[in-house]
């Protein structure tokens, strides 16, 4: 079976065939790799490759994954084939720009201060909203300049990682 | 003797405090806001007492709470950590009146102290070399603009109870310096409870040194050697290490003295700390004594064999120091990396969450300080300091290589950590060499290309491959 992985240097074709109970041959980069993979507890497992011996903890979401090797953090996703056996082609070139802009939080955190208004115009950059994790405060800008369509949060309100703030529309 | 110490503190400090306790004989009374109910220092208690839920300043800042609670519980004695209360002037004062002895210097220094300012005033009439800056709060706008116009810039504002990087910010042009000041106030009223401000002059290029020192009340008073503290970011120490590679012996043993002078200059006792800045010449500030207990206080304690913390203790008992200056002698190396649950490839960005997994290091010459375990929240309300991996070697090389080791065999999952950040720094050359200064982070870190793909990223391809086969196997069955 052959995977198209992507990793922060480039993506790679990796083959992998089951040669027993946790021992894989697999191919990738023109080598051939003798892999023995045991998970010894959720997500983290013992590899030993070509007699080398590791500690990966591998964090899936979705198609994409973390691994932690040796205290360093390594993402890599995999990517799927469509029928035709192509590799989804990525959105580029004449995109027209987004027409609106969805500010998100990006930690869990407190909503410090909320500084403008539904109907107001921003500028790129223009500090929207502050928030508060840990004892540190830090502002969210605006990555467009635009309009304020919607405050969707208020101040002092405990928000999750991901949750919407602030709804813009670009000018 | 005591008999019982309420511990006004949560997290890994905590935690260091009540061992000490325990290895003392000493009941422990735990103090927690809701959101830490099941953290470690409520689980390691004798005694655990509830401060309601809500912010810092309605739980672990809430002096009235905490003495209403130390009272109630009968401890003899309160021990504030760093942080919090640790160095609140009026909560010792009203810790005095009850009759409950607070772990840290008298009412009378800390009030000294507490006014960083006037300390420096004492300071200069001990003769001491000082960083010029303000000489009074900064309570006027006009007046501080002008005091930072004499300084010239660069200028550092920060807190008058300040600490661990709060409420600190450079002002490079006057044009900055109101919108720095309401910046710096709010953090500063949030994370202590006081907003005043002083002004410093910068000093670019800096090491940042300090000594550790133990006075008891009848004018005993040694020190515990240096701690070299210039791995910085945001003001915010990140690593420590004892002895500082940069001092030489004849440099170091003036600024012990000096150390010791400013101690004697306010009659501080308890443990202290005095924070230098040192120049390119090596020429050397005093900055401020922090009249508490620091995180970093492990260091010390393992280079000079001194338990810091078990020393603060007795001497708050009454007891006479039981060393002398000529029974302490360093011994090696030791470096402490602070773990933040924080992001470090995302500009350090806090991260909270359900730790998943824990793997702690051991083996010879590591010690491990910590207030999390597998399976607790990190709560988004306090400092995101959540272990402290300390390491002791025979010489700074031998511990650098086992700090590596330790962090290689470290694993925290299900929360962002400083790991990734603090195996790059101790591989970094420059670091190895001892060959840095408080600028450091950023000029090295922040700055950094990202290193080409190696055989780890190769097995992380391998690994993701691997998972991906037995995940369609599962699904599709054996016929892919």
């Amino acid at each position: 079976m052959e995977y198209k992985i992507e990793t922060e240097d480039g993506v790679y074709s990796v083959q992998v065939e089951p040669l027993g109970d946790h021992l894989y041959r697999v191919s990738f980069k023109d080598r051939t790799h003798l892999v023995d993979v045991l998970e010894v507890s959720d997500n983290l497992y013992s590899m030993i490759c070509n007699g080398r011996s590791y500690e990966v903890d591998l964090v899936e979401e979705g198609d994409t994954y973390e691994a932690s090797i040796k205290g360093r953090n390594y993402w890599t996703e995999v990517l799927r084939l469509d029928k035709m056996g192509h590799l989804p082609e990525k959105e580029e070139g004449a995109v027209a720009p987004p027409e609106e802009e969805v500010m998100s939080s990006p930690l869990s955190c407190k909503v410090i201060k909320v500084l403008v208004k539904e109907g107001e115009a921003v500028e790129a950059d223009q500090v929207l909203v502050i928030i508060e994790a840990m004892k540190m405060e830090m502002p969210i800008s605006s990555t467009i300049r635009g309009k304020v369509k919607e405050i969707l949060v208020k101040e002092g309100q405990d928000v999750d990682k991901g949750t919407d703030l602030v709804i813009l529309t670009a000018l | 003797m005591f008999k019982k110490i309420l511990i006004a503190n949560r997290g890994e400090i905590a935690v260091r405090i009540l061992r000490a306790c325990h290895e003392l004989g000493i009941s422990v009374a735990a103090v927690y806001s809701e959101s830490d109910r099941g953290a470690l220092h409520v689980r390691y208690a004798d005694e655990a007492y509830s401060l309601g839920s809500g912010s810092s300043d309605e739980t672990y800042l809430a002096g009235d709470k905490v003495l209403r609670i130390a009272r109630e519980a009968k401890a003899d004695a309160i021990h504030p950590g760093y942080g919090f209360l640790a160095e609140n002037r009026e909560f010792a004062q009203a810790c005095q009146k009850e009759g409950i002895v607070f772990i840290g210097p008298s009412g009378e220094s800390l009030e000294t102290m507490g006014r960083k300012i006037r300390a420096k005033s004492n300071m200069t009439q001990a003769q001491i070399t000082v960083i010029p800056g303000s000489e009074c709060p900064m309570d006027d706008k006009e007046e501080a603009l002008k005091a930072a116009n004499a300084l010239g810039y660069p200028v550092l504002i920060k807190a008058v109870a300040g600490g661990g990087g709060k409420g600190i910010r450079r002002v490079d042009r006057g044009a900055q310096l109101f919108q720095a000041m309401n910046v710096a106030r709010a953090e500063a009223k949030a994370a202590f409870g006081n907003d005043a401000l002083y002004l410093e002059k910068y000093i670019p290029n800096a090491r940042h040194i300090e000594f550790q020192i133990l006075a008891d009340h009848y004018g005993n008073i040694i020190h515990l050697f240096d701690r070299e503290c210039s791995i910085q970011r945001r003001y915010q120490k990140i690593l420590e290490e004892c002895p500082s590679p940069y001092l030489d012996d004849t440099t170091r043993l003036r600024m012990a003295g000096v150390a010791l002078s400013a101690a004697i200059a306010i009659k501080y006792s308890g443990a202290g700390t005095v924070e230098f800045l040192v120049d390119r010449e090596k020429n050397f500030y005093y900055l401020e004594l922090n009249a508490r207990l620091q995180v970093e206080h492990p260091v010390t304690e393992m280079v000079t064999g001194v338990d810091i913390v078990k020393a603060q203790i007795r001497i708050a008992e009454g007891e006479k120091l039981p060393l002398t200056q000529k029974d302490v002698e360093p011994i090696g190396a030791s470096l402490v990396c602070r773990i933040y649950a924080e992001d470090p490839e995302n500009n350090f960005l806090p991260s909270s969450g359900r730790i998943e997994r824990l793997q702690i290091p051991g083996g010879p010459g590591v010690r491990v300080d910590l207030g999390i375990y597998e399976g607790y929240a990190v709560p988004i309300f306090y400092d995101p300091i959540i272990a402290k991996v300390i390491v002791w070697g025979r010489n700074r090389q031998e511990a650098i290589l086992r700090m590596d080791r330790a962090l290689q065999e470290l694993v925290i999952k299900g929360i962002k950590t400083t790991i990734p950040f603090h195996r790059w720094l101790v591989n970094n050359q420059r670091f190895i060499q001892g060959d840095f200064d408080t600028n450091f982070l950023e000029e090295e870190y922040f700055q950094r290309k990202r290193e080409p793909g190696n055989s780890l990223q190769e097995l992380a391809c391998i690994a993701t491959a691997i998972r991906a086969y037995e995940k369609d196997r599962k699904e599709i069955g054996d016929g892919i």
